[in-house]
């Protein structure tokens, strides 16, 4: 008896096929309340190294956690004695703990002034600066400039905001800012005293004299005395200085400086700050 | 508050301030019926940029920023880079606050400056130049920027022909003190921090954004035009015969006219003093060379000719080519602590022997200006300065310490008042009693 | 074009195949010339060959020869900030910096020069004189042994006094024993006594020690410091079993050497057991139990044998052994030089403490009115054990002040014993009857003069003021000299002092025979115990290291790098609002104390020990052992030394030896962050941190900061680092050569990764700056690796570096043999890697393979092979 001849028996397969499609599990998975399971020899798949010392090289720098696209590595580490735990997840932020031996040694605690509230200031301006400076972080020192001719000084806030426009590093642009003396990060002061440091002046009693203000001013050259109403600075008197060292108070250069003088200077100037500017 | 140009003398030539006119503005036709812009045509026109360059190291002119390297050799090596992309800066940034010989220059003669920076640029084939200037001297930098326009709308710069069509930028600069040194001078320029680099590889290698860069002071520049219109053997005939030339020298203190004046190289301090300076008033007790780095110069020591060499010897720098006068009434220690503080506090704070050792050795100095002195406080100081000297990484580290060294040097009698019996001959510092600060 | 040229003009003309693969293989970087030539320098005396484009620092550092730097990362330019690495270059007037001055053909360099050390070592005190830090705490600097104090405290304080004691014998093998008889000066400089008062650090270590002996008796075997090395086969006599003796032998023994100690007396011990009262030093339970540690490692004792009388140093040197160790300490008593010092009652007091310490009663002493004349520990042993042996009146005189003392702590128990004492009083006569037996001394007052050297004023007579106290008897303890009659014979070359001490070197040891070393009282003349036994130890080192053939001058700067030193100058202040006060040790009521022989105090509890301890500051730098600033001040000599309080002017503590002293900085410490702590204070501008973070990690915390003497490489504004781009990689800590960046190690807890969402796109393996993350192994791999176990990542490394080898010569050896075979292939089957002689068949030479530089084709060749 010949099977192929039965007829309807093609059908009869058919059907028993499609049956057997029926009851087959379902292959998709419902992401991602379901997940896929990987195999292990998976080719993706991450793995940590060990050295020859068959030890972990992962020094738990988090640095491919921090690098990580879609945030799918979640890592954590603990210090060697088992006591601080450290841990990088999605939404984690993982500098939260503190040694306590260190604080232990020292009370005094550290300023952490970008938490603190920055001076709001308009960035119209140096927005405008920024792009006449094509932002270049080779103008960044032109650019600070004229910062500082908008604003009287250089806030954080104008600075990290020209760090971030240009791409410098905001360290490194501080650190230019910090080494010309002629960038200034504290708010504009009522009064400036400018003390010229040229070798004639100092021969004419310069040096006592800047003394003098350094003392009754209460701050060293570049800086501002401590009720923030006088800035103590320098300038160049070219070699013009007669009789007695060069000082320009506000601009105006005094007929004649003396150490005595000095001293009711810094007192008069300390008495009268204009309103609205003093610290 | 500018100085006066203080007559040189009949016999003294004149290359820098030849055409200096006092008080009125010079233009560029009063300049070029002076002679302006000839090298420069002629050196286009008839020269080649090797025959020019021949000529300058021919008349063997030295750079007049204090370091006083041969400006030909200077240029041949930045000329044999490979790197096609050169730079030409002039530094007209007067580190000295009290010095301004260099914004004598530029106010009076801006074209000399323009023209020898463009000769220089032509020479070493730069597309771009600087000129640098301290932002204390606001007019000079607005007369250097009034001749570069004239010189653009004559078209000797600023073209499309390919030698003119270089671009001169006059750059306001300010920083400390340090930025006078040629690599932190670039550093300022790139909107970098004012820190010097390790030299070598020279500025003359790599320099203004790591390019081949020609830093030359103005006064150097300024003595090309004249060297070219006048041939190597005419510049060779002035000053001395190992260091020919003129420079600009600024006299001041207690010399009856201060000013500045133009000196062929050569000329003994004593000269320079009692020409144009019209002798001192009161008794000569010292004289300062080369401002906040320079040594001091006792009476007898006057006759010391005005080149590098002999400055040297002599503990003195050429510097910011000042000369100044002291008279009595002047604490030599006292002055030397002062300047040394002020160098440290003017620092860039990048090497260990300049950030703590010009620190230590100002506060070395207050000690005997104070009265408190240790016994051994004396030889600590100059084997310090030796130290310091010889580890420096920039000119301001190397000669930090030259005040303090030539007083001890010359002066021994009214230092060892300080450091020995504790009193201050000057009267200007009061030093407690040795005994005192010793129980202290 | 002239970066090429050098090349094709170096370029050999055909390299063979093989060796052209090796160097394409060997090429770390595509950019690095493949031939960069070479030429010889001079330096030190010796040719070298350098390399075009390296640095004189890059060829020193690869010959090996040292030049001291600071500031040089080897993974950046040179800086030329610290101005460490002068060098000496023939011509030049000034010396360059070597990290950044090119080496150039024929150049002549100096290194080591006694310039260029003045230079470097100017440059030290220089970072020292504001280097407002330190080292090593105040205790451990004070203690002449310099034992771990923080250490061992803080192994108490864990309750751990097993390791406590470990700790405590890395330097001292004797804690209990020290714990007793040590004059303590670590509890003089201990910065807790800024905060209240000092820790009780003998007997804290006293209790720990006490604890390991109890454990002994019932048959646990004490802590051994450091492993038992194996046995050398070399001998060591040690003449003397005191305090300085046995601690040599201790650690000659544990570094593998076989010790014989000779001792004099019928019992090992020396002063400890001779010179120290039983109710100090109990003998059998403490000092016996505690030497016994010592025997157990395999030292020999030989009792009753006296050098000079027994044997001599040429007898021991004939027996073979390979070293002697003099250590036989003081034992002559100085005479008073005054009339009737013979007369019959007057008593060397060491004599008298032979008996007496051990409790035996000396003969006829009760009952009787004794003079004990010094101000020695001696002289207090003297009168307290008299006390006890029944006399009737015991009058201690001290021609100096009482604070000048040696041992004025112990005056006020003296006197609740119910001695009496008499300062500024010397003797000028002893009287005696005419049986020239002894009936009183006369003594004369004493005016102190101006200080002397050690500190103390000097006692001047004053004239008419004599006065008699009558006794019986006089104890002398007025000072030891060692006997040193041994040296007569057979002991030729072995000098003794003009202050008649044993001529020895202070560092090395070594006497002026090879072979024979003095350690001990017997070089120093009498001092503590712990002073004697940091001799012995130090000594100890020099034995070992003369035993494997080293030169005795070349380990001294090994033995003081041995040896912390002393420095810092000031610290930061220590603020805290809870005070504990000092845990004191209970001492019996005097009446009961006086007529015993038992130790008179009451030793702490458990609790009291640990809650002592646990008051300790532990001020100690984090960094030492890296630290390279102080190595090299170690190095040249410039460490410095704290003033003692009492002679320093100023309120903060100032550094003597260092030349330039002046104003410093004392930076706030940031310890915000997790895992870096800075701090400033440390700081030595070096700029390795800001140029590591930026040129490689890319994060730029740092810079230089400000200018002048106020420069500072910080964070802007001087932040917290939490508020930087910190990528907490630890970079900067690493790189930094002082303590002034700490890192905080880490240790992996948990790495998970969603593998269902990561995209495979390899950046984590990437950005991993410790190449300690890869992705898993490729497909051409994996037959290989499915043989191997997930677990064994270093045999698929192993197998992943193979494969690019294999890959590239299955290539090679696959075209060869089709050029055997005479066949033609395309060219772009051929690998663009393969040099030139692998190309084959004359046209290609024209084509991909010959026409490459050497340094193109590995260019291409790196990135080919990485990029599959």
């Amino acid at each position: 008896m010949r099977t192929d001849r039965i007829p309807g028996l093609a059908i009869v397969k058919g059907m028993l096929f499609a049956v057997r499609q029926v009851f087959r599990p379902n292959l998709t998975v419902r992401y991602p309340e379901e997940l896929n399971e990987i195999s292990p020899r998976h080719r993706g798949r991450l793995i940590l190294l060990y050295d020859e010392a068959g030890t972990l090289k992962c020094e738990t720098c988090f640095q491919c956690a921090q690098a990580c696209p879609i945030e799918c590595i979640d890592m954590g580490g603990v210090d060697t004695r088992n006591r601080y735990h450290v841990h990088w997840g999605a939404s984690e932020q993982y500098a939260e703990r503190r040694e306590e031996s260190a604080l232990r040694r020292s009370g005094r605690p550290v300023p952490d002034r970008t938490f603190d509230p920055f001076e709001p200031v308009d960035l119209g301006p140096l927005d405008e600066i920024l792009a006449a400076g094509k932002y270049k972080p080779a103008n960044a020192l032109a650019m600070l400039e004229s910062a500082q001719g908008v604003y009287g000084h250089l806030p954080v806030a104008a600075l990290q905001h020209m760090a971030h426009q240009t791409g410098a590093d905001y360290a490194a642009l501080y650190g230019m800012a910090t080494s010309y003396p002629h960038l200034h990060f504290e708010p504009p002061v009522g009064h400036i005293v400018r003390v010229c440091r040229c070798t004639q002046c100092t021969l004419l009693g310069g040096g006592r004299v800047l003394a003098a203000f350094r003392e009754h001013l209460g701050t060293d050259v570049g800086g501002v005395s401590p009720d923030g109403a006088v800035r103590l600075d320098v300038t160049a008197c070219g070699g013009t200085s007669s009789g007695s060292a060069y000082v320009e108070v506000d601009g105006e250069p005094l007929p004649k400086s003396s150490p005595e003088d000095a001293a009711t200077i810094a007192a008069a100037l300390r008495a009268n700050v204009p309103q609205g500017e003093a610290a | 508050m500018s100085l006066p140009i203080l007559d040189g003398g009949k016999d003294w030539p004149q290359v820098l301030l030849a055409r200096a006119t006092e008080g009125k503005l010079p233009d560029i036709e009063a300049a070029e019926a002076k002679g302006a812009w000839e090298a420069f045509r002629k050196a286009t026109g008839e020269l080649s940029p090797e025959v020019v360059l021949h000529t300058i190291a021919e008349s063997g002119l030295r750079g007049r920023g204090g370091a006083g390297y041969p400006t030909g050799a200077k240029w041949r090596d930045c000329v044999t880079q490979p790197d096609p992309v050169h730079y030409v800066v002039a530094n007209g940034f007067e580190a000295d606050p009290g010095a301004q010989v260099d914004r004598t220059l530029m106010e009076l003669d801006p074209q000399a400056v323009v023209e020898g920076t463009a000769i220089a640029a032509w020479v070493v084939g730069a597309e771009q130049a600087i000129i640098a200037v301290s932002s204390s001297a606001p007019v000079a930098a607005e007369r250097l920027r009034v001749a570069v326009e004239e010189a653009e709308a004559r078209g000797y710069v600023g073209g499309d022909a390919d030698w003119r069509s270089l671009r001169i930028e006059v750059r306001e600069v300010t920083g400390s003190f340090v930025v006078g040194e040629e690599t932190v001078l670039l550093r300022a320029l790139e909107g970098q921090r004012a820190q010097p680099d390790q030299r070598p590889p020279h500025p003359s290698r790599s320099g203004l954004w790591g390019k081949p860069t020609v830093v030359n002071n103005v006064k150097t520049l300024a003595a090309v035009p004249w060297i070219v219109a006048h041939g190597a053997g005419a510049y060779t005939s002035l000053g001395s015969a190992e260091t020919p030339g003129t420079t600009l020298v600024q006299l001041g203190g207690v010399v009856r006219k201060p000013g500045v004046v133009e000196v062929p190289l050569g000329t003994t301090v004593r000269q320079i003093l009692d020409g144009p300076g019209g002798s001192v008033q009161g008794s000569l007790k010292a004289v300062l060379v080369g401002g906040p780095t320079g040594g001091f110069l006792p009476p007898d020591g006057l006759d010391t000719p005005l080149t590098y060499e002999d400055l040297g010897q002599a503990g003195a720098v050429a510097g910011s080519g000042t000369l100044l006068a002291l008279d009595e009434s002047a604490c030599l220690v006292e002055v030397a602590t002062l300047m040394t503080r002020y160098l440290n506090d003017n620092a860039c704070g990048k090497t260990i022997p300049c950030r703590i050792g010009t620190r230590r050795l100002a506060e070395l100095g207050a000690g005997f200006c104070s009265g408190h002195v240790r016994p051994r406080d004396a030889e600590l100081l100059s084997e310090l300065a030796a130290d310091v000297h010889d580890a420096a990484l920039c000119g301001l580290e190397k000669d930090a310490a030259n005040p303090l060294l030539s007083v001890m040097r010359y002066f021994a009698p009214e230092f060892e008042a300080h450091s020995v019996r504790g009193e201050c001959p000057a009267g200007v510092c009061q030093p407690l009693s040795l005994a005192g600060a010793a129980s202290s | 074009m002239t970066d090429t040229l050098p090349e094709i003009i170096h370029q050999p003309s055909s390299p063979s195949p093989d060796e052209a693969t090796e160097r394409l293989l060997t090429t770390q970087s595509p950019q690095r010339r493949q031939v960069s030539p070479e030429f010889a320098v001079e330096i030190d005396g010796r040719q070298y060959t350098a390399r075009e484009g390296q640095t004189i620092l890059d060829v020193c550092r690869d010959v090996g020869i040292e030049v001291p730097t600071l500031c040089y990362e080897p993974k950046l330019p040179g800086f030329g900030a610290c101005r460490m690495c002068v060098v000496e270059v023939e011509g030049e007037d000034t010396p360059p910096i070597s990290c950044s001055r090119d080496a150039e053909e024929g150049m002549v360099v100096r290194t080591q020069t006694p310039r260029l050390r003045e230079i470097r070592k100017t440059n030290l005190e220089l970072i020292f004189s504001d280097h407002n830090a330190y080292c090593l705490p105040p205790c451990q600097n004070k203690c002449p042994s310099h034992i771990d104090i923080p250490g061992f405290l803080k192994a108490n304080t864990e309750g751990d006094f097993v390791e406590s004691t470990r700790v405590f014998k890395r330097t001292i093998p004797f804690p209990s024993v020290l714990g007793r008889v040590c004059p303590a000066p670590c509890e003089d400089h201990c910065r807790r006594d800024e905060v209240e008062e000092a820790i009780a650090i003998r007997d804290s270590h006293r209790y720990a020690g006490d604890q390991v002996l109890k454990a002994q008796a019932e048959g646990v075997a004490p802590p051994l410091p450091f492993d038992q090395q194996p046995s050398t086969g070399k001998r060591v006599a040690v003449i003397g079993s005191g305090p300085s003796g046995m601690s040599a032998a201790y650690y000659l023994a544990l570094s593998g050497h076989e010790v014989t100690v000779m001792e004099r007396d019928p019992d090992p011990g020396g002063m400890l057991r001779y010179g120290i009262p039983e109710y100090r030093l109990p003998k059998e339970r403490i000092l016996a139990a505690e030497y016994q540690g010592v025997w157990d490692l395999g030292v020999q004792l030989v009792t009753g044998v006296e050098l000079g009388t027994d044997f001599s140093i040429d007898d021991l040197q004939n027996e073979g052994y390979d070293a002697v160790l003099v250590a036989i300490g003081c034992y002559d008593t100085n005479k008073l030089g005054i009339p009737g010092e013979d007369a019959d009652g007057v008593i060397d007091g060491l004599e008298y403490l032979r008996i007496a310490t051990l409790g035996l009663p000396y003969p006829d002493h009760k009952g009787k009115r004794v003079v004990v004349i010094g101000g020695g520990f001696t002289s207090m042993d003297c009168s307290r054990t008299s006390v006890r042996q029944g006399c009737t009146e015991v009058t201690l005189v001290y021609r100096r002040d009482m604070k000048d003392m040696p041992a004025a702590d112990e005056v006020h128990e003296m006197l609740e014993e119910g001695a009496r004492a008499i300062f500024q009083a010397s003797p000028t006569r002893v009287v005696v009857d005419k049986h020239d037996k002894v009936t009183g001394v006369e003594f004369q007052r004493m005016a102190l003069g101006e200080p002397d050297a050690s500190g103390r004023r000097r006692p001047q007579p004053v004239e008419g003021t004599e006065f008699i106290i009558d006794c019986d008897r006089v104890l002398l303890a007025i000072g030891q000299g060692p006997q040193l009659g041994w040296l007569e014979n057979g002991a030729e070359g072995i000098e003794k002092t003009k202050r008649w001490r044993l001529d020895a070197d202070a560092v090395t040891f070594g006497t002026g025979r090879a072979g024979v070393f003095g350690a001990g009282d017997v070089r120093t003349g009498a001092a503590t115990v712990v002073e004697a036994i940091a001799e012995g130890r130090r000594a100890s080192y020099a034995i070992d290291a003369y035993l494997q053939g080293q030169d005795l001058e070349e380990i001294r700067t090994r033995q003081t790098l041995a040896e912390p030193q002393p420095e810092f100058l000031s610290i930061v202040p220590y603020t805290d609002e809870v005070k504990h006060p000092r845990i004191r040790l209970r001492a019996m009521p005097a009446e009961e104390r006086n007529d015993s022989y038992i130790e008179y105090e009451i030793p702490y509890t458990a609790q009291e020990a640990m809650a002592e301890s646990a008051r300790c500051l532990q001020c100690t730098c984090e960094a030492i052992g890296y630290c390279d600033l102080r190595r090299q001040g170690i190095e040249y000599g410039t460490t410095l030394q704290t003033l003692e309080p009492k002679r320093t002017g100023i309120s903060f503590r100032s550094v003597s030896e260092n030349r330039f002293t002046g104003y410093n900085h004392d930076y706030i410490r940031d310890d915000s962050h997790a895992f870096i702590l800075r701090e400033p204070s440390r700081c030595i501008d070096c700029g390795r941190c800001a140029n590591v973070c930026r040129e490689v990690v890319g994060a730029a915390c740092y810079d230089f900061m400000r200018t002048g003497f106020d420069t500072l490489v910080t964070t802007p504004l001087d932040m917290s680092l939490n508020t930087t781009p910190c990528v907490s990689c630890g970079r900067c800590a690493e790189t930094c050569p002082t303590g002034a960046l700490m890192p905080k190690p880490r240790v992996l807890e948990q790495y998970d990764v969603d593998e269902s969402r990561c995209i495979l796109c390899g950046i984590c393996v990437d950005a991993c700056p410790y190449d300690a993350l890869r992705c898993g192994p490729d497909f051409e791999l994996a037959h290989e690796s499915r043989a191997e176990p997930q677990i064994d990542l270093l045999a698929i490394a192993d197998i992943e570096r193979d494969s690019e080898l294999s890959y590239v010569r299955k290539e090679r050896d696959w075209l060869s043999q089709a050029q055997a075979g005479g066949r033609d292939f395309p060219q772009e089957r051929l690998l663009p890697v393969l040099p030139a002689g692998l190309a084959g068949n004359g046209k290609t030479s024209t084509g991909n393979g010959a026409g490459d530089t050497p340094a193109g084709g590995a260019g291409g060749g790196a990135a080919s092979i990485h990029h599959k």
